[in-house]
């Protein structure tokens, strides 16, 4: 536990941790404060009423949603790259080993601390979002009459924790890649191609790439009512509980590859 | 593992490849408990190679490790929790205070008292910038700061990677002072360094190695003693007939003319042979003006390193060039 807390201490304190939460939910805000501003100020009528479904509950719950399990995988997918490669440029791994420390269960509590992390990014994501949507809706006399539709709030702690699980496991291969890579800028360049590389592949290669990692978080989180949504990477042509099943094995997997290299790595720098 | 009783730190026939390059070849390190270790060698020797495997950051392709008495080997993790290490340069957190730094690494390993960090900060000389962040420290102030987290654990070995990197003369002979205070407590202080003038005032014991295996080991006074030095100035004009008279009985290797317009001669042989040297030359008509006589670590380690190492990685030849490795030894006899 000590190691878990050391752990959640220091990626709150970290400056990248609030960068990259702040970037989502100025962009989310941005989003929906600008849909609410100009979706009556003419364009076509067409465009315009897409645009409010942004702002209009309940179905702003689940765009809200997908935007963050969309652009945040992208960003899970950096921040976790972040944390373990510094983990190696610092040096700061070296010497938790040079302590005593198993390798194997600091870098895995690591990374359960960026998964709690991402956790509250995304519940505080949310919250402000759908405050931002509210006042979206009032500046564009959207009817906010759907905020507490009782089925859609029921269902939003599932939906939440289905994106928190496919989110986290786009965070773990950044991780991992730099894990690998043992380094911040090699695992992060590497996420981001991986992340557009599979959205472009789906194009050419769909029957491969909707098994490969960030197509599976994509499909794990589409419902009856929801797509995967415009912000999302790669592509999602499985059902949703098979999805889900290998989400959860692209994350032990991704997690397991980092542990058994951090396990086995000559550390020499 | 034989012979090992009463050591902190043992190696026997460790070796250790990169690719194809042999950074350690059979070294057997014999580190006793209790005194101030300086492990010395050229750039590239493997004194960080070794440091690395003492620390369980690489793992070696053969050999054995005993720390405190205990083997130490591949998963033995909690060996090193009596351990206290700063290898290579210190790493921290960039973005967190000293404090927090200290804090969070005590988080792994060994347990460590809260107030221990308190006490470290006060020992390098940090309490004041405690709460600053490590990113608007100099390198010398990271180095006092790697210094005390290196005995976060209070640890009965302490393994130290060139640790007055960075520091001021201040700094130097602080730290010095805090290592000798270690030993004298029973802490066996284990520091690889290139600063031999450092270590000859700070170590009990020495190993020095060449491409990865060691020359030489044992108590600094004893190895000194074989390696004095004794320099004779005469007139100028009678330095060759000094050479004359001293050859018969010094070897060329040992009589070195340093300073033929200064009339200095050197002579590598035991400091309290002066004397004898002084009577030899009075015999011979030759009156010394000038003589001083003494040890140094310097002469004995580029004796036994060859002066620059085989090791790989270059070495740097200076302005004289490459033949002038002899003669730099020379001009570096007088103590």
């Amino acid at each position: 536990m000590r190691l878990f807390f050391s752990g959640l201490r220091k990626l709150v304190r970290r400056p990248a941790t609030w960068v990259t939460v702040g970037l989502l939910i100025g962009l989310l805000v941005l989003i929906l404060l600008a849909v609410g501003a100009t979706a009556n100020g003419g364009g076509l009528r067409a465009n315009s009423a897409n645009a409010k479904l942004l702002i209009t509950f309940p179905g702003a719950y689940d765009r809200i949603l997908q935007f963050i399990t969309g652009l945040g995988g992208l960003f899970a997918v950096l921040y976790g790259a972040a944390i373990a490669g510094s983990e190696w440029g610092w040096g700061t791994f070296k010497s938790a080993v040079a302590r005593g420390e198993s390798r194997v269960r600091y870098m895995l509590i690591s990374y359960v601390t960026v998964a709690v992390m991402i956790a509250f990014g995304i519940i505080i994501t949310f919250a402000v979002g759908v405050v931002a949507a509210v006042i979206g809706a009032h500046l564009a006399n959207v009817s906010t009459s759907g905020l507490g539709d009782s089925a859609t709030i029921g269902d939003l702690p599932e939906r939440l924790l289905k994106g928190w699980i496919a989110v986290v496991e786009e965070g773990a291969l950044g991780f991992t890649i730099a894990t690998l890579a043992r380094s911040q800028l090699a695992g992060i360049g590497v996420g981001i191609a991986f992340y557009f590389g599979e959205g472009f592949a789906s194009l050419f290669l769909p029957d491969i790439v909707k098994y490969l990692p960030f197509s599976v978080a994509n499909a794990s989180l589409v419902t009856g009512s929801s797509t995967a949504g415009a912000f999302a990477g790669g592509a999602s042509g499985l059902p949703a509980d098979q999805a889900q099943v290998l989400v959860f094995a692209w994350l032990v997997g991704a997690l397991i590859v980092a542990a058994l290299f951090s396990d086995r790595a000559e550390i020499t720098g | 593992m034989s012979g090992t009783d009463g050591l902190a730190l043992a190696t026997r026939g460790l070796r250790k490849n990169y690719g194809s390059r042999r950074a350690l070849d059979g070294l057997n390190l014999s580190v006793p408990a209790g005194v101030v270790y300086g492990f010395l060698g050229p750039n590239g020797a493997g004194k960080t190679t070794t440091m690395r495997v003492l620390t369980g950051l690489v793992h070696p392709d053969g050999g054995t490790v005993e720390i405190l008495g205990k083997p130490f080997r591949r998963g033995d993790r909690h060996r090193l929790f009596e351990v206290g290490a700063l290898v290579e340069s210190p790493t921290f957190y960039p973005y967190l205070s000293a404090r927090a730094n200290l804090r969070e690494l005590s988080a792994s390993g060994a347990r460590v008292a809260s107030k221990r960090i308190e006490e470290l900060l006060d020992l390098v000389g940090l309490c004041e910038r405690g709460n600053d962040k490590v990113e608007d420290f100099s390198m010398g102030m990271k180095q006092r700061l790697g210094i005390g987290a290196a005995l976060l654990s209070d640890p009965k070995l302490l393994l130290l990677d060139e640790p007055a990197n960075g520091l001021d003369p201040a700094g130097i002979v602080a730290m010095r002072d805090t290592l000798r205070t270690l030993a004298s407590q029973g802490k066996t202080v284990f520091v690889s360094s290139q600063l031999l003038a450092e270590i000859q005032v700070m170590a009990d014991t020495v190993g020095i190695i060449a491409s990865g295996k060691l020359v030489r080991e044992g108590p600094l006074k004893e190895l000194l003693a074989m390696q004095g030095v004794i320099k004779v100035r005469v007139q100028p004009d009678r330095v060759d007939a000094a050479i004359a008279t001293l050859a018969p009985e010094f070897p060329a290797e040992r009589l070195t003319e340093t300073d033929h317009a200064e009339g200095w001669l050197s002579v590598r042989i035991a400091p309290d042979r002066a004397e004898e040297i002084s009577q030899k030359l009075a015999g011979a008509g030759i009156f010394v003006s000038g003589l001083e006589s003494g040890t140094d670590l310097e002469m004995l380690f580029l004796q036994l390193t060859g002066g620059q190492a085989d090791t790989g990685e270059g070495s740097f030849v200076g302005l004289g060039g490459p033949d002038n490795g002899g003669e730099t030894a020379g001009k570096g006899t007088a103590a």
